[in-house]
């Protein structure tokens, strides 16, 4: 039936572009705002990721400030914090608010619908040969419910009394009682709110591009012929349905908790001089429910990045991703475990001590499929030809990060020594590494990677350099001194280090971090300056770059609805065809019939 | 607006002007010698395949430069004071040798193949897209490194938590609350007594029950319950009924609860809160060297957390449930200070789990000392009884004195 209908379709648009296409003007509003074109869908998610990215650094930027010069008065948090630092001097709840919001917008509305948002709209149908998504009405809705979460979590930053502040991860009773901290009150139903829209708008989204990718490849496009970049997005969408909406009951369960004296997550709590009537409920059970949607979480934004670095890591070395197959038995085998390996954030929290060392069996399972793609990624540059992009460093990057950051997994995911580090500074260095910087990388080299194919136009290498080299060694800057503050007994969310002497000698390690975390951030500018500037004063770009073999770069460089102007072309080898031995080219596109030799051996193997 | 930052507005917008202008011009000379602008030269890729070179010997760096400054320095946690911390440790040490052989290992690899296939003219890239013995190799490998470490791991987290403590334990609660904690020995029954949060009041902290603070708890929950009808018969605003609503509610839950305990009380006597000590907030708790500890975990209103780094210690305090963690401390203070040559060290309990405004100064300090100092200590500390009132504490000491008398000949 699949193939079928796709055909159908293709012919359908076929027909209107024959025959329509002159009669077919769209107006400013459907063309750029209300679009149900995934071109258009793919790059307004890039667009308000990289708006929330920026507000989530600037937040990072104050609460780092205050990290490394406790005490001193800042005019810059002043001005831009207005009452929360009064005199330039950080409020304590106001701090905690810092870390919460930055962990939301970063994990969520950055890593989470800014990479697969922007690049499973954009990839999806053009590297599998579709017109559009199964449906570009639903499309369009999840970006402007995103679009609605977004804004609500924005507003929730000019609340009186102050955004959500209980941590991103909000385990009650703090984020359920407002007299427990203020953020808790006006902010957390906000904070509540918005992400129940964020889940939806993941769950349209993702029900999307499954549906796209199961039913509507083209001809030849076989599920062994998908580039990687398509086999994460699919995978990270089915995690994302599978998981969201347990998220969705927990806030909702929470929500009932704040606002109806429920009691779920309540028991036995006397706070400002009152004892709640909330009996039996229990803390922990949230964390369950929030951990089950958390650590899929870690996947939906680790293996889209990891899909993008396959794809350039082996375009610009000019060969085959080494171990095709391995790859995705190891995506499909990360996907299953990180269904099961949630309580490793848990192993102190009074959870039963036996749970915990089925959660520490599994944890260190994932650790395998994770070595193997490591592995891959190194033999794909072996003996290559590399073309160092932009693109091409940041992915490198990825697997840099990848490689710094998963190994510290095994400390942390061993429940006897999670025992003392957990909680520390070793946790905020590991999943910023292993997958904030990395995905954070997957989303930049995307963009460096498929900006020609955004905006038909080239940016500019030299400052992708710049950018890139500065970004790499401030990354490690900031987050590797952080491991030897955790293996201190630095407690992360701490306002400050002053009250605890033993602490003292690693004051400088603050500094240290701040000024590459102000670093990091110039460099950062230079990249936003690069992207705009050469969306509209880039080079020209010309239909294949990069000298790709996949299908996107089949398309005209000036965006039309429908992508192809005739017929979608057919499939008929994997995507990795570079270098192949007797070849003239040093690629093969997947659109390249077999040649009469390809076929005799195809023939023989069968 | 100031003359700084007028300045700095007019430096920024001439450096934005001066790099547009610098790019339009590399551009228009691209083009004039017939190359695209966006072509990466092989100078620039030479340059690039440097700077990845460089890239791994500054992995390198970081990695020894903070190991020696750091870890060879002794700037991270000294050695663990309790028996099942040195088993951990161990099990760090030996993590931390594989997976920095990993880093080591690895990571210039990926630099160095970055910079030795570098693009080249002439050069074709291998056309090699898998080899499953390559494959199975890098699978079975660390499948075993992590199994092992995975059933050492094991083998460690179940000691500490079923493994059977030789030696009888000192029970003592920790109880958290915003900001600070308190602490409750077990005292001379060797029981805590019992505690529900409807008791807490100015005068018992904690919640403890006994007969005489059942009473107490009654006549203050019953006025403040009359000073709230009170209130609620003197024609309140909106904001006021929307607190006092529901305060009324939560003052008759209460008087629920405690007029149960009333009734309890008339069966079996609430009497195992006596001879409990306590350490109000910015106390210290001492404990003997080499006597299992239990702590009892407790909450008053938020999750928070009980970090004991020194005894590689660490557990959540959760309103509404009892979680507990077990040790045998090993080194003294006076032992430690000597060790680290530092006079002004202690040993410190933190909370480690968001909790609020001032998460940040959470603290209280522990002293581990020798059996003798520590029965010396006890015998000063006034216990709940003597606290409540003089009468009560000779009953509470009569019953429990020859236990008393047993334990300190131990």
């Amino acid at each position: 039936m699949s193939m079928e209908s796709t055909h159908n379709l293709s012919a359908e648009f076929a027909h209107v572009d024959a025959h329509d296409h002159h009669d077919h003007k769209e107006s400013f509003i459907t063309k750029y705002i209300f679009s149900q074109d995934h071109k258009m869908i793919a790059k307004q998610y890039l667009l308000t990721a990289i708006f929330m990215a920026v507000v989530a650094f600037m937040l990072s930027l104050f609460f780092r400030l205050q990290l490394a010069w406790p005490g001193e008065s800042f005019k810059i948090s002043e001005i831009f914090l207005g009452k929360w630092a009064e005199g330039g001097l950080l409020d304590p709840n106001f701090y905690l608010s810092l870390v919460t919001m930055h962990g939301t917008l970063m994990v969520f509305f950055v890593l989470t619908a800014g990479l697969t948002g922007t690049f499973a709209n954009l990839l999806i149908p053009l590297q599998l040969g579709v017109r559009d998504m199964v449906s570009p009405f639903i499309n369009m809705l999840s970006y402007w419910i995103f679009f609605l979460s977004s804004l609500l979590m924005i507003i929730s930053l000019f609340v009186e009394s102050g955004p959500a502040a209980a941590g991103w991860t909000i385990y009650p009773p703090l984020s359920a009682l407002p007299q427990s901290i203020p953020g808790s009150g006006v902010g957390m139903t906000l904070w509540l709110v918005s992400m129940a829209l964020f889940i939806i708008s993941s769950l349209l989204g993702s029900l999307n591009y499954i549906a796209t990718v199961i039913n509507c490849r083209t001809k030849g496009m076989k599920m062994t012929r998908m580039p990687l970049t398509v086999w994460t997005v699919f995978i990270a969408s089915i995690l994302g349905v599978l998981s969201f909406p347990v998220l969705l009951s927990a806030a909702l369960l929470l929500f009932f908790d704040r606002s109806f004296g429920t009691a779920f997550f309540l028991s036995d709590i006397f706070i400002s001089g009152q004892a709640l009537e909330q009996t039996g409920g229990s803390p922990v059970l949230f964390q369950h429910l929030f951990w089950f949607l958390g650590h899929p979480e870690v996947y939906i934004v680790i293996l889209p990045s990891l899909g993008i670095a396959s794809e350039i890591i082996s375009t610009m070395s000019r060969k085959p991703i080494f171990g095709y197959r391995a790859m995705i038995g190891s995506v499909f085998a990360i996907a299953f475990l990180s269904f099961i390996v949630w309580g490793h954030h848990m192993f102190v929290t009074g959870m039963d001590p036996f749970i915990g060392s089925i959660f520490t069996f599994t944890t260190l399972l994932i650790a395998i499929p994770s070595a193997i793609k490591a592995f891959n990624y190194i033999t794909t540059l072996w003996k290559g030809n590399i073309t160092f992009s932009p693109a091409m460093l940041f992915a490198i990057g990825i697997v840099s990060m990848f490689i710094s950051g998963g190994l510290t997994g095994i400390i942390l995911g061993d429940s006897a020594l999670d025992i003392n580090v957990h909680h520390t500074y070793f946790v905020v260095a590991h999943f910023h590494l292993v997958m904030g910087v990395s995905s954070l990388f997957g989303i930049i080299a995307g963009v460096y990677h498929w900006f020609p194919k955004m905006f038909g136009r080239m940016m500019n290498n030299k400052m992708g350099y710049i950018h890139f080299w500065v970004t790499i060694v401030s990354g490690y800057m900031v987050f590797w001194p952080m491991h030897y503050m955790g293996l201190a007994g630095v407690p992360r969310r701490y306002y400050s280090n002053t009250a605890f002497p033993m602490f003292d000698h690693l004051q400088d390690l603050n500094v240290f971090v701040t000024v590459f975390v102000i670093i990091g951030g110039l460099a950062q500018i230079v990249f936003i300056f690069n992207f705009f500037y050469s969306i509209f004063k880039g080079p020209k770009a010309p239909q294949n770059p990069w000298k790709a073999n996949t299908l996107e770069w089949t398309t005209p460089v000036e965006h039309i609805h429908g992508n192809w102007p005739g017929e979608i072309p057919e499939v008929h080898r994997w995507p990795y065809d570079y270098s192949l031995p007797g070849e003239e080219e040093d690629f093969v596109p997947q659109n390249v019939p077999l040649r009469d030799h390809e076929k005799a051996n195809a023939a023989e193997h069968h | 607006m100031n003359l700084t930052t007028i300045l700095f507005v007019l430096v920024s917008a001439l450096t934005l002007v001066t790099v547009m202008k610098l790019l339009s011009v590399s551009n228009l000379v691209n083009r004039v010698r017939g190359r695209n602008p966006f072509d990466i030269s092989e100078s620039e890729n030479n340059m690039n395949a440097l700077l990845c070179l460089l890239f791994m010997i500054f992995g390198y760096a970081i990695y020894f430069y903070f190991h020696f400054e750091y870890v060879a320095a002794g700037k991270l946690l000294p050695v663990a004071a309790s028996e099942h911390g040195a088993e951990i440790d161990s099990l760090q040490t030996i993590s931390f040798v594989i997976i920095s052989l990993a880093y080591l290992l690895v990571q210039p690899v990926l630099w160095l193949f970055a910079f030795k296939y570098r693009h080249r003219k002439d050069a074709k890239a291998y056309h090699y897209s898998h080899n499953n013995k390559l494959e199975l190799a890098w699978t079975i490998i660390p499948s075993l490194v992590f199994c092992s470490l995975i059933f050492y791991g094991l083998k460690i987290w179940n000691d500490i938590f079923s493994k059977e403590i030789e030696g009888e334990p000192i029970t003592i609660e920790l109880y958290a609350k915003q900001f600070e904690w308190a602490a409750r020995y077990a005292g001379a029954d060797k029981e805590l007594g019992d505690i529900n949060y409807t008791m807490i009041s100015d005068v018992n902290p904690l919640g403890l029950i006994t007969a005489e603070t059942i009473d107490a708890q009654l006549e203050n929950i019953n006025a403040k319950l009359a000073e709230t009808n009170k209130a609620l018969e003197s024609f309140p605003t909106i904001e006021e009924l929307a607190e006092l609503e529901p305060a009324k509610a939560r003052l008759l839950h209460q008087l629920k609860m405690i007029s149960s305990f009333k009734k309890k009380s008339e069966n079996e006597k609430y009497v195992k809160a006596y001879d409990d000590i306590i350490i109000p907030s910015g106390g210290e708790i001492h404990i003997p060297v080499g006597r299992p500890i239990t702590l009892k975990m407790r909450s008053q209103d938020v999750i928070h957390s009980a970090y004991l780094p020194h005894f590689r210690v660490h557990m959540y305090c959760v309103p509404g449930m009892a979680t507990t963690f077990s040790f045998v401390p090993t080194i003294t203070t006076q032992e430690m200070k000597a060790k680290l040559n530092n006079d002004a060290f202690d040993y410190v309990l933190y909370c480690n789990n968001i909790c609020g405004s001032a998460h940040f100064n959470m603290q209280m300090k522990i002293v581990v000392e020798t059996q003798e100092q520590y029965d010396r200590w006890v015998a000063k500390q006034k216990t709940f009884g003597e606290t409540l009132a003089p009468e009560v504490a000779t009953e509470a000491v009569d019953s429990t004195a020859s236990q008393e008398q047993i334990a300190k000949l131990k």
